[in-house]
């Protein structure tokens, strides 16, 4: 190891001290090249009082100030093995030694090895590319386990460095050309990367960085003149940098530190809901939002489409952003599938990690829900790509997470359920004439949905059946075509419940659910449930439904002749509102947010790939007709 | 037997170490100077690399850093001395002509 030493007695002890304390076994060589700083006297014997001290020591005494490069050059020359250059102005912590040498010997394009910092642009935490003072930073708090090994970065940072002997071996030490120092580091790293190597941020070692202590006001000049060199001799250099900075893998261990020492910053994207509660994705971005402005642990805010939507969250107290704010966030959730392109390349142009929920995948399988072929495609593309992109994703059942996993392979799906709200006081209306006994069907008239069976059911039966819902406006979309059947429209939220509540039962006979809401609605306020046995519904619903093996008018309409027996219609009941006690928004929202947490401290390297590429694709942050330099 | 050898190490401690501050000092001035040699070797071929580059462009890095230049801190003075000077007869201009402006 090599430290160069110029000026600060007090601080310079204290960075050899916390060497030898904190670096075990691998120390090795420590070489200590005093470059006649100000306190020359003074530096020299406290250095000469430790080299005698300790047999690891060297200590090589510049006769003349002879400036940063000279000193480090002179030190690593006499390596021999790996070399770390370590700044006087620094405290390493336990363990750092040994994670650089780890990280440097577990891939063969590994050159350089940089650890974190508090003060280090691309390898500061917990503020990516801005120092905080070593206080703000408690290393002991910070867990950093679950983060990728190492990352790739564009240049390594000269506080400290672990520098390969290979390497240097290859391209030979700091340029002198860089006189008394800065920018030498930048350089010495686009040596080897044109090599086709590569520098490693070391996420889990951490020195602090007590600050700028060697040139004083020469640093600007200095810094000037070395910056013109660098990109005179390599014009990509800051274009490289920028696009490292913009991509998700700068800030992971940012994000990981901030998540350890405080509370992570989430915004919860709930701009695709124009209205609260119109639909059931709708109606669990709210919710979500509502419960979770509940939780401690969280810095929420929301991200909102418009004005009605902005003051609804803030009468609720929860701060709420526009689309084109481009504050950065640790998280941010968008609970919703993602339709449109322009939508993708806003949520992964984000800083902060992306969470999705793929609620399910009718729009994906079913031809005829989104209106247009091209639609269709696009959005079986936007899928496949997003879901590979977001760092988490989150199904609302086990049924989804199975659909998802089996028809993307994908790895980690998390499975948060939604919840329901205890009944609220139920206003009569007499404007829909429901004067005869009614079964109920609640919800959009989208094929899927499977509303003639319903309807030929009733029939069957010979009861009554009324539709109330949203119409999908598909091409011969059920509540348009001549159906024959009672259409209530699209109820109003507050006359929801009076509906509902004055059903025999509600009928649920959609075919593909994520999860099934009105059910648990139903059950919510007393009403019998009746739905099919395939996708979400069975593991919603549970024992507190009749759920239907046989998917025939016929049995439907058996179903619901039975509901109508008291006893059987008691027990459903009874057991209906058992149920939905383990359906809480609390729930959901502390899942959710154990989600964010995971995501986070740990994650997946594969899809902080596929996020960066997807961010190049879409915002055209790439660079066409890219060719090779000859 | 063992406050004799106690003795004798605290006897000869501080001539030894005093031969042993002075060798490792000789051997560091020794590696020191083999640093040298192998930091200008190395210095040599890493410049070699670039024989024939370009000296970045020269335009002045200084501004800004130090004292500005003379002719600016003249010129700062000498609108600073007329301001002072004819404050008054300024201030008095300026208050006439919004006086005749206004209806």
């Amino acid at each position: 190891m090599v430290v160069p030493v110029y000026a600060d007695v007090a601080m310079t002890r204290a960075c050899v001290e916390s060497v030898l304390a904190c670096s075990g076994e691998a120390l090795g060589l420590l070489i200590i090249v005093d470059d006649c700083g100000p306190e020359r006297e003074a530096m020299v014997a406290m250095l000469r009082a430790l080299r005698d001290e300790h047999a690891c020591i060297r200590l090589l005494e510049n006769e003349t100030n002879q400036g940063f490069v000279t000193s480090v050059n002179r030190g690593i020359s006499l390596r021999a093995r790996d070399v770390v250059i370590l700044n006087s102005d620094t405290r390493v912590t336990e363990g750092w030694l040994g994670e650089l040498l780890e990280v440097a010997a577990s891939n063969e394009r590994i050159g350089a090895v940089c650890p974190l910092s508090n003060n280090a642009t691309l390898c500061s935490v917990p503020e990516l590319g801005r120092g905080v003072p070593p206080k703000a930073v408690d290393v002991s708090k910070l867990e950093l386990e679950g983060l990728p090994r190492w990352t790739e970065v564009p240049t390594g940072v000269g506080f400290c460095m672990l520098l390969r002997d290979q390497m240097l071996k290859l391209v030979g030490g700091f340029d002198p050309a860089y006189g008394r120092g800065y920018n030498e580091e930048n350089d010495w790293c686009q040596r080897i990367q044109a090599l086709g190597f590569v520098v490693a941020r070391a996420n889990r070692a951490f020195v602090y960085h007590l600050g700028q202590v060697s040139f004083g006001s020469e640093r600007n000049a200095l810094d000037v003149i070395n910056a013109r060199r660098l990109h005179a001799r390599y014009p990509h250099y800051l274009e490289q940098n920028r696009s490292f900075e913009a991509g998700p893998h700068a800030r992971v261990a940012a994000i990981a530190a901030r998540r350890s020492l405080g509370k992570l910053k989430v915004c919860v994207d709930v701009s695709h809901v124009v209205a609260p509660r119109i639909h059931g994705t709708a109606a669990y971005a709210v919710s979500l939002v509502e419960a979770m402005a509940e939780l401690e642990a969280v810095d929420l805010t929301a991200r909102v489409a418009n004005e009605a939507m902005g003051q609804y969250f803030l009468e609720r107290g929860v701060p709420i952003v526009d689309r084109s704010d481009g504050r950065e966030f640790d998280v941010v959730h968008h609970p919703s599938q993602v339709y449109e392109k322009a939508e993708a390349a806003r949520l992964f142009s984000a800083a902060g990690h992306v969470v999705l929920t793929w609620q399910d995948l009718i729009a994906y399988r079913s031809p005829s829900a989104l209106k247009e072929w091209q639609r269709v495609e696009t959005f079986r593309a936007l899928t496949w790509a997003c879901l590979q992109a977001a760092q988490g994703i989150i199904a609302i059942s086990e049924s989804a997470k199975r659909d998802l996993v089996e028809t993307f392979g994908l790895g980690q799906v998390d499975v948060v359920h939604l919840g329901v709200e205890a009944p609220t006081v139920v206003t009569p209306t007499t404007k829909y004439e429901l004067t005869k006994p009614y079964f109920l069907v609640l919800g959009s008239d989208y094929p899927h949905k499977n509303l003639h069976f319903a309807l030929e059911a009733a029939r069957f039966a010979g009861v009554e059946v009324v539709f109330a819902g949203p119409p999908s406006r598909v091409s011969g979309a059920f509540f348009s075509a001549s159906s024959g059947a009672r259409y209530l429209g699209e109820l109003p939220a507050e006359d929801v419940g009076f509906v509902l509540q004055g059903a025999q039962g509600l009928i649920f006979p959609s075919t593909y659910e994520g999860f099934g809401l009105p059910m648990l609605e139903a059950m919510a306020l007393g009403v019998p449930v009746i739905a099919l046995g395939v996708s979400a519904m069975p593991e919603v619903a549970g024992r507190a439904a009749v759920i239907l093996d046989q998917w025939s008018p016929g049995a439907l309409a058996h179903a619901m002749k039975s509901v109508l027996v008291p006893a059987t219609r008691a027990e459903l009941v009874a057991r209906g509102l058992e149920r939905v006690k383990t359906f809480t928004w609390r729930q959901t929202a502390e899942r959710t947010l154990a989600v964010y947490d995971r995501v986070a401290s740990s994650p997946s390297s594969a899809s902080l790939r596929a996020r960066d590429a997807l961010r190049i694709l879409l915002t055209g942050d790439g660079h066409e007709g890219l060719k090779l330099r000859r | 037997m063992v406050n004799k050898a106690k003795r004798g190490v605290a006897v000869d401690s501080s001539g030894l170490s005093k031969r042993l501050n002075e060798a490792l000092a000789e051997r560091d001035a020794a590696l020191a100077q083999v640093a040298d040699l192998r930091a200008q070797l190395d210095n040599t071929r890493v410049s070699a690399q670039r024989v024939g580059e370009q000296a970045p462009p020269a335009y002045p890095v200084s501004a800004g850093l130090g004292a500005p230049p003379l002719r600016y801190v003249l010129v700062d003075q000498a609108n600073e001395t007329v301001k002072s000077l004819l404050g008054p007869l300024h201030r008095a201009v300026k208050s006439l002509a919004s006086g005749l402006k206004s209806p």
